[in-house]
């Protein structure tokens, strides 16, 4: 065969030659990829637990309606960023609750990325540790699995801050902190101070630039146009949006102030409650090191500001958590360094680590027999109290030999806090989705639905296709929707959000609600309205359902128990049952609404066909 | 050195960094390399996730019943209704390894699929897709919808799909390098290709009759003439034949292919005129051309050194002298090749007859299968489906044809050669329009069918957007960071304006139900007929924008971004498009992609099955009873219960002790035994298998005359057949010009975006009939269930606006 003399068969093209040292960026984004990889775990995992909210089921409602061209509610134009990213997220993966989260979920890492950019300013541990804590938060896990603009607030704050402490006299990014400061206002209501926080800081630093100061604001105003009239294609939208939004700025927060002002305390005490150590930590460290007491009287201004006007929404929660890191990450990075790894090394540095981690798992023991008292059986009690202090006795003799053969036994120390706020860190950021029966009891899930309602939403589409598989239209090409159903207005959501498929789905407010009913098959009311609908269709079958969480009522008042709580020893075992379990002694039942079905519908439903 | 000498040490240590070269590079991957690993990891995750909750077609059971069967040692036997062998054997060993479900069903499938999109990687030589053509056709596999909705999918196309790839692959790389690997390669694909789908002869008459071009075109044109001269005088002889009335070729007996039968019509066959006078033509073509090329090659000369001397190098006339001369490579391919082939089609020699049934069967049957025209579906069929889904294919296809058509006519008449990527963009350009036209000329046109056209297309969409690239690029890096920010801001400001488009259209078009006349349907917004209109500037203003930046020979550096800006656009529409029709609503047949489903009730009533039959009797050992029209898919969904009983078509009595459940097809259902079986049982009905409704949707657009069914060849007007090309064309003309009209555009708008029928879907309805006594049981077992995703039906409607009915 002859050999044939050919060209190579590819050539040297642009940009797709060039080598990644995969290797070197391994080694630089290794701690950040891990943190990341956490953060999204932790997120994944909850992401779909919990129904879409009411408030999250109106702005995913309206982000479908602004896909496919509906008429968009005044829930949207308070906040029309969130809506906007979940109308992108359906457009391209179709309606559904886990679309829905999926711009929230990816504002939470990006969050995170929005860290790693302060390493120039805060340093390399510092902001890997603020990772750590923002992947950690429940508080900011809660945030990045709803739909509601907090977490794209804390995410858009967090970049705005990042920009302003990153730009300089000779580098001015005015037109990129134009946008992200306009997009504060258009993912929450709240962001209308931190924008004017950010205007304030940008005209003191920019003063004597005024062409960078215009472009800013010729920037921040565009975004705000474009951005609340959808591109300019519901031009009313900006007048709606300043009008919605700055309604509701004055009417859930400003114009209430100190509402729910417990919350965020409560919060601090429980799921954020290694946090708040942390945090406490790093404010002394901060004020005795003079690192940057302007920083931490500034998280201090701002997270009062949130317990007085924050009204203990998940934004304010979330944004107080941000700052919260921001305090804790210094502490975290200080404790962390403050440890002799190296030490570790050496055998009797670790096992005086040992030792210790022995005693105190002996006291704790100990201590909790003593506070459980002897329940009735004082013999068996006392035997294990004795044999608990000779353990503790024998552990502690131990550790004390071991101490002397150590070199620096007490800074070693400091690993035992530092995993147990870990563990205490990790179980309440995988835990904040859990459906289990005591979850609720967290002040975060306040106002959540019910995980339960998805179990009567399935039971009526069930019964939909039974009776009207065929009853096909354009509305419903595929038919088994045909069911005539009836909401009143101020329980419809998250009902119509689930309930989308239904062409024959009326909301009614209560006043048309008898009327609206007279030919409705199934019927959703708040309990207060069943009256009104029985004297009209005295056959339909009642059901409670489960709509709401409630926070129970210890934490809307819960100063004696916290108190107590942290003085009272007795009341010790009670604190930690809380803080790691949530068990509250009356949990809070959610609030209920009723189903009513015609008696065809009822047996089909899994319920009695007899009222 | 004496071998008692030791290396040097350096050596040694050169020798082991050496070694650590391919680990070294592994960790230094270059942006193309980790660009396909990106790719490939995508491919996976698209091709593989939620592979298993679509409720399987009526084909697919067929293909996975049979696959199961093979797999529980019961054969298999080749029959070309259901094609080529290789997905019965694909399948099998799948659940031989992994266990029979939908899932494992689809696995080979999504295998193909993801060699699919990694195959573009082997055209990245300059003179075919380029480096960034070769990744951008892979960028377009991994997101095409059909390619996408058909990997997930087990029919043959996948598979048949990818072995043509392949094999054209090994023949441009062979043309490009004759390296002998190309040469075997191509002939096993080759091999394996015949095994899957009787389109790949479609496929191979592409690929002989490029080759027979180029070859022509390159050693000696005047083939084209004498070729020309003979397809000329045929169709004379056609014609006149036609004026004598000389009846047609006989009929295919493939309905029943006895040998008499096959005999019978091979003799009538072969006596036929026309065949006597085809065969005439051949023949005396064959002898004049051979005449003709003997006089140009040299006494004594072979055919591949003939052809060494007298193409250039890079030419397909020079590989095919190189593959002549190659003995060897040839007796291995053919070997391993025919090996393929006959393996698969004897069932691993199971069934020698296999061999015919896979050759001449497979062709005499699907040849027959032309006139059946199941489906019924238009010549335009092809040509309304692919602009909905594939709006990058389409455009990349037509900018592909003028381009290739331009350049190949200056070269013409300019006199210069033409570039080997020129070369290769015309074989992509003739696969895409060869492949369209057979397959719209087809009796039988079915939307699996779609990926053979549109693989093609992306391929060459992949090379123009390469270069796209690359000019792009280059302009981005002579560029000042003034020019860079000007850049960015156009293609951003195209991307704002076709959100905007949409959004807008979005909005006008979404007003409430007509429900005043007949079925609902949707109307535009009150008074905004003059909105519609305005609607389009936006998208007026990208093109104006595009086309003002193309024309200014200072700005044509910002046509690139632009074009990149409209090129996102389509993206994002086609992961729209994509993810519906795959994930959301794959057996819901609102897509003209889908055609024939499976409804997703199928599968929830299985599943109820299950737990009924766990529950009462601890396994799987209910006893189910169904009928001829409940069979496919019921015959692989109660593969697993030995209790389960076909009965045919008719039902007249029951035993003494009837079976807990019945499900029996409303087609073959009488009222009286529905009235007996009601008698014991509790009636609910579902939809077995329903699909697009195609009248209201697309089948208007215009005439059909070629279709058997006189009343489905004009849905447009009142008109009766016979039809004439204008006829056609004006109805062509009519639907174009009722997009004018705002509520068209609105409809097809609404249709495109949001799959918004005008009327409902159409069904093959079954009923279950479930025993008296069973029935609160399997009502609480129902709703107990974990929640099934729904099937989402319209989006919402805007409450309280609908117009009085």
């Amino acid at each position: 065969m002859n050999t044939p003399t050919v060209p190579p068969s590819t050539s040297v093209s642009i940009g797709l030659d060039r080598e990644l040292p995969l290797v070197g960026w391994a080694i630089r984004i290794a701690p950040w990829t891990l943190v990341l990889a956490v953060a999204l775990t932790v997120r994944l995992y909850g992401l779909r637990t919990y129904p879409l909210s009411p408030h999250e089921a109106a702005l995913a409602s309206d982000a479908v309606a602004l896909v496919t061209g509906g008429d968009l509610t005044p829930v949207s134009w308070t906040q029309p960023l969130p809506t906007i990213l979940a109308a992108l997220s359906f457009f391209l993966f179709g309606p559904g609750d886990g679309a829905a989260r999926l711009p929230s979920l990816l504002a939470g890492l990006v969050a995170i990325i929005g860290m790693a950019r302060l390493q120039s300013v805060l340093g390399r541990p510092v902001t890997l540790a603020n990772a750590w804590l923002l992947a950690l938060s429940p508080t900011l896990v809660l945030a990045s699995t709803r739909l509601d603009g907090a977490i794209v607030l804390v995410t858009t704050s967090l970049l705005t801050f990042t920009a302003l402490v990153r730009s300089s006299l000779e580098q001015r990014p005015a037109l990129p902190l134009g946008v992200l400061a306009a997009a504060l206002p258009l993912a929450h209501p709240l962001g209308w101070l931190l924008a004017l926080g950010c205007a304030f800081a940008v005209t003191s630093r920019w003063r004597s630039h005024p062409g960078s100061l215009s472009l800013a604001a010729t920037s921040f105003v565009a975004t705000l146009g474009l951005t609340s009239s959808a591109l300019l294609t519901r031009p009313q939208g900006f007048a709606l949006f300043l009008m919605e939004s700055w309604t509701a700025l004055w009417r859930d927060f400003l114009g209430v102030p100190a509402a729910h002002w417990t919350r965020p305390l409560v919060l601090l005490a429980t799921d954020e409650f290694p946090m708040l150590v942390l945090a406490i930590l790093g404010t002394i460290l901060i004020i005795r090191h003079g690192v940057s007491s302007w920083f931490a009287l500034g998280a201090a201004v701002g997270a009062l500001s949130l317990v007085l006007f924050g009204h203990g929404s998940l934004a304010a929660l979330a944004l107080q958590s941000l700052a919260l890191s921001l305090l804790a990450g210094y502490g975290l990075s200080q404790l962390i360094a403050h440890i002799p790894w190296r030490a570790l090394r050496r055998p009797w540095d670790s096992a005086a680590l040992g030792a210790s981690t022995l005693v105190v798992l002996v006291s704790l023991s100990l201590l909790g027999r003593i506070l459980a008292g002897p329940e009735g059986t004082a013999l068996p009690w006392i035997a294990g109290l004795a044999s608990l202090i000779l353990l503790l006795a024998v552990t502690l003799w131990i550790a004390l030999n071991i101490w002397r053969r150590a070199e620096a036994p007490q800074r070693t120390l400091l690993v035992l806090p530092l995993v147990a706020l870990a563990i205490l860190a990790s179980r309440n950021a995988m835990l904040v989705n859990a459906t289990t029966t005591y979850r609720p009891g967290t002040v975060l899930h306040d106002g959540d639905t019910a995980p339960g309602l998805l179990i009567t939403i399935e039971r009526i589409r069930r019964a939909s296709t039974d009776l009207t598989m065929f009853q096909f239209d354009p509305r419903d090409p595929t038919g088994g929707h045909g069911l005539v159903l009836v909401l009143e207005s101020t329980v419809a959501q998250p009902f119509a959000w689930y309930l989308r498929d239904f062409p024959r789905l009326q909301l009614a407010t209560s006043t048309e609600l008898a009327t609206a009913a007279q030919t409705a098959q199934v019927v959703i009311v708040p309990v207060s309205q069943q009256t009104v609908i029985a004297d009209v269709r005295p056959e339909l079958v009642w059901q409670p359902l489960p709509y709401q969480l409630r926070v129970p009522p210890t934490l809307e008042s819960p100063w004696r128990p916290l108190l107590a709580g942290l003085i009272d020893p007795r009341e010790w075992r009670e604190y930690i049952s809380f803080l790691l379990y949530r068990r509250v002694a009356v949990p809070a039942r959610p609030d209920s609404v009723l189903v009513g079905l015609s008696p065809d519908v009822a047996p089909h439903a899994g319920f009695p066909a007899m009222p | 050195m004496s071998f008692s000498e030791r290396e040097p040490t350096t050596y040694t240590v050169a020798n082991r960094l050496a070694m650590l070269q391919p680990v070294h590079r592994l960790l230094r991957p270059t942006v193309e390399q980790l660009a396909y690993v990106l790719i490939a990891l995508l491919g996976v995750v698209t091709r593989f996730w939620d592979l298993g909750s679509r409720a399987l077609h009526h084909d697919e059971s067929l293909h996975t019943y049979f696959s199961w069967v093979y797999e529980q040692g019961n054969g298999y036997i080749h029959h070309p209704m259901m094609h080529g062998p290789s997905l019965f054997h694909l399948d099998a060993l799948a659940y031989l390894l992994l266990g029979s479900s939908d899932w494992s069903s689809r696995i080979p499938a999504a295998l193909f699929g993801v060699v699919l999109v990694l195959s573009p990687a082997l055209l990245r030589g300059e003179s075919l897709l380029g480096r960034w053509g070769a990744l951008a056709a892979s960028a377009f596999l991994l997101i095409s919808p059909s390619v996408l909705y058909f990997s997930r999918f087990i029919r043959h196309d996948i598979f048949a799909v990818t072995a043509t790839v392949l094999l054209f692959v090994c023949v441009l790389r062979y043309v490009e390098r004759p390296a002998r690997r190309w040469l075997v390669g191509a002939l096993v694909s080759g091999g394996f290709m015949l095994t899957t789908h009787e389109v790949t002869f479609v496929a191979l008459f592409i690929l002989v009759t490029f080759a027979a071009l180029a070859i022509a075109t390159r050693v000696a044109p005047v083939l084209l003439a004498t070729s020309g001269l003979a397809v000329t005088v045929f169709g004379g002889i056609l014609l006149v034949f036609e004026r004598l009335g000389v009846p047609g070729l006989p009929t295919i007996p493939w309905e029943n292919p006895s040998a008499d039968a096959i005999i019978s019509f091979t003799i009538r066959l072969v006596t036929h005129p026309i065949v006597l006078a085809g065969l005439a033509v051949v023949l005396l073509w064959a002898l004049w051309s051979w005449r003709l090329l003997t006089q140009r090659k040299a006494p004594g000369e072979s055919w591949s050194a003939w052809l060494h001397r007298a193409a250039p190098e890079g030419s397909m006339a020079r590989a095919v002298g190189y593959a002549l001369s190659d003995r060897s490579g040839l007796a291995w391919g053919f070997a391993v090749g025919t090996a393929v082939f006959v393996v698969l089609y004897t069932s691993l020699f199971t069934n020698i007859g296999g061999i015919a049934s896979g050759t001449f069967g497979a062709i005499g049957y699907w040849l027959g299968q032309h006139g059946v025209q199941r489906g019924e579906q238009p010549w335009f069929y092809y040509l309304v489906m692919l602009p909905q889904y594939e709006p990058i294919a389409v455009t990349g296809f037509c900018v592909g044809l003028v381009v290739t058509g331009l350049s190949g006519l200056r070269a013409l008449f300019g006199g210069h050669e033409l570039s080997p990527a020129w070369r290769t963009q015309a074989f992509l350009v003739y696969w895409s329009t060869v492949m369209l036209a057979v397959l719209s000329w087809a009796g039988e046109k079915m939307p699996w069918l779609v990926i053979h056209i549109v693989v093609p297309l992306l391929l060459l969409t992949g090379q123009f957007t390469g270069r796209l690239f690359e000019r792009c690029l280059f302009w981005w890096e002579t560029c000042s960071p003034t020019q860079r920010r000007i850049g960015f801001a156009l293609g951003t400001v195209t991307l704002i304006l076709l959100a905007q488009w949409f959004l807008t259209m979005a909005w006008v078009t979404a007003g409430p139900f007509d429900t005043t006349g007949g079925l609902p349907h949707r109307t535009i917004r009150s008074d905004t007929t003059g909105v519609l209109r305005l609607a389009w500037v936006p998208m007026l203003s990208a093109l104006v924008l595009l086309v003002a930046t193309a024309v200014d020979r200072r700005w044509r550096g910002y046509a690139g971004v632009v074009t990149l800006g409209f090129l996102t656009g389509a993206l994002l529409f086609q992961i729209h498009a994509g993810w519906r029709v795959t994930y959301r609503e794959g057996d819901v047949p609102r897509d003209m992609l889908i055609y024939v489903q499976t409804s997703p009730h199928v599968i929830q009533l299985i599943r109820d099955l299950e737990r009924l039959s766990l529950e009462l009797t601890g396994g799987m050992d209910l006893e189910i009873w169904y009928d001829s029209g409940t069979q496919w898919p019921v015959n692989w969904y109660l593969r697993e219960f030995p209790n389960r009983r076909y009965f045919g078509t008719t039902l007249s009595n029951l035993p003494e002790h009837p079976p807990p459940v019945i499900l029996y097809s409303l087609e073959y259902l009488r009222p009286e035994t529905d009235a007996l079986l009601r008698n014991q049982y509790t009636a609910y009905d579902y939809p077995m298998r329903w699909w697009y409704p195609e009248e209201t949707t697309y089948r208007a657009f215009a005439i059909a005359p070629e279709l058997k069914n006189p009343a489905r060849q004009n849905l447009q007007t009142n008109e009766l057949p016979p039809f004439t090309l204008g006829d056609v064309l004006r109805s062509i003309w009519r639907s174009i010009s009722t997009a004018r009209e705002p509520d068209q555009q609105a409809k097809l708008f609404r249709l495109v975006a949001f799959r918004e029928l005008p009327s409902p879907i159409g069904s093959y309805r079954f009923r279950v009939y479930v025993r008296h006594d069973l029935v609160p049981t399997l009502r609480e077992l129902r709703l107990e269930q974990p929640r099934l995703d729904p099937v989402w039906a319209a989006p919402p409607v805007p409450v309280g606006k609908e117009t009085a009915g």
